[in-house]
């Protein structure tokens, strides 16, 4: 840990990037409570990583690497639980962007299908529109396999035929 | 694909990570969601959330490795005492039944693990504050670190007593390093915090002068106050 982030450090880049963590979260979640026990749980693997981010050329790519896989792993742990497929975000949903909601509502009927790198893929493609050029740098597996992954996935989503209108 | 900007590129915008590149100038929807992720972002910032989830990271930055794994499984802490090394959790756990018999109102400190009352703690317990204000109906506890930092304990955002009465929960803490000392003064009207708080800085610093530990006096006489408790609390170096 003597390379690890000290407190001011730590401190600073919870003020830059919390703020994008919990809006990406939410739209991920959907549940602004959860957003933030998801900006806890990113910031403590940032933790965990001591000066990993440091080296990052890119940070953001490493941000939502980590929002990524925090967020997921809640939402799957939530679905496998409960939460009927189509409930609506209640309340919390109104004002919010109908495109999120559907590519949200997509990404939980895909929790249950696909495995966790799938997944993954999915949601920086049909939630964050990233392209795949920066999939590739997220995730950091070669073009090649998020090509292979990303066919795979938008095969399963037109099955379901779910896939939201581009 | 469309072109337009994604997450990734916006939330770097918002950022300011990144130079706008030249599509944004050009796409009103781009814009309108640049500006929607800037508004939530604002937002955010403001959120008691935001400064609470700060203290939780901060605070498990500095807990030491045992009581991390804790303070990720919590989800509200209260947003106090980082300056003074603890940091605050309420979980709903009860402190252990029977603390003690004592006359007269008082404030104990009791560890989670085994129960044990007033004990030399370690960084890494886990501890509740045990309020006993009989007679009286009011409480305000204070705690002053090794460097004389003096801070509002309990009730923990507010700004005079509390009833201990009213509590749903016991306020819980993590111990991290460095000995603390706790002041309580009970009453029968709520006190302002703001007065207690000074009087014990005052002495903290004159102690501090002095070279002697920061409750090497007792504070002087607080306005309203029926009865001032004190409990000095040692923390091992150790975990
Ligand atoms: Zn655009």
């Amino acid at each position: 840990m003597a390379r690890g982030l000290g407190a001011s450090e730590l401190a600073d880049l919870y003020e830059k990037y919390a703020p994008t963590v919990h809006g990406r979260a939410r739209t991920l979640l959907g549940r602004d409570s959860d957003a933030w026990d998801a900006v806890q749980e990113v910031f403590c693997r940032l933790l965990q990583a001591g000066g990993a981010f440091r080296a990052e050329a890119r940070p953001m790519t490493y941000i939502f690497r980590v929002t990524t896989h925090v967020c997921l792993n809640m939402l799957r742990s939530r679905a496998l639980k409960d939460v009927p497929v189509q409930a609506p975000t209640e309340a919390e949903a109104a004002g919010e962007d109908p495109q999120e909601v559907e590519a949200r509502n997509l990404l939980r009927v895909l929790a249950r299908e696909l495995d966790d790198r799938a997944l993954q893929i999915a949601t920086l493609h049909f939630v964050d529109a990233l392209t795949q050029e920066e999939i590739v740098e997220v995730v950091g597996l070669s073009r090649k396999t998020v090509g292979r992954e990303l066919e795979k996935v938008r095969v399963r989503a037109r099955e379901l035929a779910l896939e939201p209108r581009s | 694909m469309s072109g337009h900007l994604s997450r990734l590129a916006l939330d770097e915008l918002v950022v300011e990570d990144a130079p706008p590149p030249a599509h944004l100038a050009t796409c009103a929807q781009c814009q309108a969601k640049l500006a929607r992720l800037r508004e939530a972002a604002g937002a955010a910032r403001v959120a008691p959330e935001f400064a609470w989830t700060r203290t939780r990271v901060l605070a498990q930055r500095a807990a030491p490795a045992p009581a991390r794994r804790l303070l990720r499984t919590w989800r509200w802490a209260v947003p106090l005492a980082l300056a003074l090394g603890l940091a605050s959790v309420v979980v709903p756990r009860e402190p252990p039944e029977g603390v003690r018999v004592k006359g007269g109102p008082f404030v104990s400190v009791v560890r989670q693990s085994d129960g044990a009352v007033d004990a030399p703690l370690s960084p890494g317990d886990v501890v509740t504050l045990s309020l006993k204000p009989a007679p009286y109906r009011y409480a305000l506890v204070f705690a002053t670190d090794a460097a004389g930092k003096v801070s509002l304990l309990w009730p923990a955002r507010g700004t005079q007593s509390g009833d201990p009465t009213a509590l749903v929960m016991p306020p819980t803490f993590i111990v991290t390093p460095g000995d603390f000392v706790l002041d309580a003064f009970f009453s029968d009207a709520p006190l302002p915090a703001e007065p207690g708080r000074a009087a014990l800085a005052i002495r903290a610093a004159a102690c501090a002068a002095l070279e002697l530990s920061s409750d090497c006096q007792p504070p002087a006489r607080l306005e309203g106050a029926a009865h001032h408790y004190r409990l000095a609390v040692p923390v091992s170096s150790s975990p």
